[in-house]
């Protein structure tokens, strides 16, 4: 069985624009994908629902065997356990960085999984040295560059030890050093107990990093997996 | 106005690059907080010109440590509440009673110059941070974090549209001033019409953020709990500066009861 299932996914926006129309795809454990396609053909919309941020109007959804609606996210416990598996990094970081220093950017996700103070203490310090933050620890995310945002939204994700990572455009927007560097850092991550999507536009990376492509055309439907 | 906003923004921002963690006092932020609202809150109380006027030294022997940058930051912001006060109680020197004007002033002196060296010290994070130490509901802490976040970014934001409008109305303001009164009359109003439509942009663009922003924080989990990180317990000095505390309040009490006698 696949981590992730998705059976003839549709979706719409409320003002009636057709987002996915009809999708079915699966993803499994160990393995990296790299969603392309052009510009509104609906791969963000695609990682919102894989998120439990949007629900498909018809189809399925199903987590690890368990179908996620949102009836099922409304429940606190249920809700908790399903984000904490899934890490989402956002094209623009900047939405994403919302506390006042990058300690408590990467501690905001661990003190809402209930984390004591001491293995709260101990994950902020791996993942600042992991994703090298040292000289930015007690700065406020807004005056970070491009690519430290960047850095810093990869460690507040990580930290939470997700065994899914979606990432939305990782490299863009960075400079030739800096996407050399997530691009290092991602083929570090990849591990037969994680999931990694990634959506691109840059061919040459999703060559590099990706184990599994997948095309999505205008009509919102997937062309071709693997 | 490009200027103004930049002005507000670099307020926010310059204590951040301008404080020198080194010269930095290493009492928890909780801890001077708390001492600032004591100080206040005694000096406004107080009827004995002793303390007010001890407090008063101690804060300029506090000022006097800064470096010079700091000095000048911290009196540049002192100048005009300091100023605004006296000039509205100064009526009450000519009525017979130079004494209000005095205390006043010297009372609203202090209580500003208390916050302004406590500024110098703490960030912003710091200082909402302890709000949390301090047991203050995390809804508070958050929108507290979230509204100077949120400044900065529409701040900057505001800015960038007003200089892509400014750029594109060089070739017709050119036009407009060629013709004197109409051509100022015509740049107001032309003025006007853009800042609504900047104000608007802005608003908008706060609200799609503050979703974005609140779908980042369901991503990681947010529940309503609203924790800052902090690493560093109690230790001796926090507890030293607590005791400043103490003494203040046994020498209130001992000047308010010689007042008494």
């Amino acid at each position: 069985m696949s981590l992730i299932e998705l059976s003839d996914v549709k979706f719409s926006y409320p003002d009636g624009t057709p987002a996915l129309g009809g999708i079915s795809v699966s993803f499994d454990l160990g393995k990296c994908y790299c969603l392309q396609g052009p510009n509104g053909c609906g791969k963000s919309t695609l990682f919102r629902i894989l998120n439990g941020l949007s629900f498909p109007d018809s189809g399925t959804y199903r987590f690890d065997g368990t179908e996620i609606t949102a009836g099922y996210l409304k429940n606190k416990n249920n809700a908790h356990a399903f984000h904490r598996q899934i890490g989402f990094i956002f094209q623009n970081s900047e939405v994403q960085l919302f506390t006042s220093s990058v300690e408590d950017e990467i501690a905001f996700g661990l003190y809402q999984m209930g984390l004591s103070d001491g293995v709260v203490s101990e994950r902020v310090e791996k993942y600042i040295t992991l994703l090298n933050l040292q000289d930015f620890r007690n700065r406020a995310p807004w005056v970070l560059s491009g690519g430290e945002k960047k850095r810093c939204a990869l460690a507040a994700v990580l930290a939470m030890e997700p065994r899914v990572l979606i990432l939305d455009e990782p490299i863009a927007m960075l400079d030739d050093e800096g996407q050399e560097w997530i691009t290092r850092f991602l083929e570090g991550l990849k591990s037969p107990d994680r999931l990694i999507i990634i959506a691109t536009h840059n061919h040459a990376f999703a060559d590099r990093i990706g184990d599994v492509r997948i095309s999505m055309t205008k009509d919102h439907v997937i062309s071709g997996n693997g | 106005m490009n200027l103004q906003l930049m002005k507000i923004l670099s307020r926010l921002l310059e204590t951040e690059a301008g404080r020198d963690e080194d010269r930095k006092l290493p009492v928890l932020p909780w801890v001077r907080i708390l001492l600032a609202v004591l100080t206040i809150f005694l000096c406004a109380l107080s009827r004995n010109a002793v303390f007010t006027y001890g407090v008063l030294a101690v804060e300029l022997l506090h000022l006097s440590l800064l470096t010079t940058g700091q000095v000048g930051r911290v009196m540049k912001r002192l100048a005009l509440p300091v100023l605004f006060t006296a000039l509205i109680t100064l009526p009450a020197v000519f009525l017979g009673s130079p004494a209000t004007c005095l205390t006043v002033t010297l009372k609203v002196t202090e209580s500003v110059l208390v916050l302004l060296l406590m500024n110098e010290d703490l960030s912003w994070k710091e200082i909402t941070g302890a709000f949390g130490a301090l047991h203050f509901p995390d809804l508070f802490v958050l929108v507290l974090d979230q509204t100077v976040r949120f400044l900065v970014l529409l701040g900057r934001y505001s800015d960038e549209i007003l200089e892509a409008v400014t750029l594109r109305m060089v070739g017709g303001l050119q036009e407009r001033i060629s013709k004197e009164d109409e051509g100022r009359r015509l740049s107001h109003h032309a003025r006007q019409h853009n800042f609504g439509g900047i104000l608007g942009t802005t608003f908008l663009r706060a609200r799609r953020m503050s979703a974005a922003s609140y779908e980042a924080m369901e991503c990681r989990g947010f529940d309503g709990t609203y924790r800052t990180y902090r690493k560093r317990t109690f230790h001796w000095y926090d507890g030293a500066y607590l005791g400043i505390g103490a003494v203040l309040i046994i020498l209130f009490a001992f000047c308010e009861r010689a007042m008494g006698k």
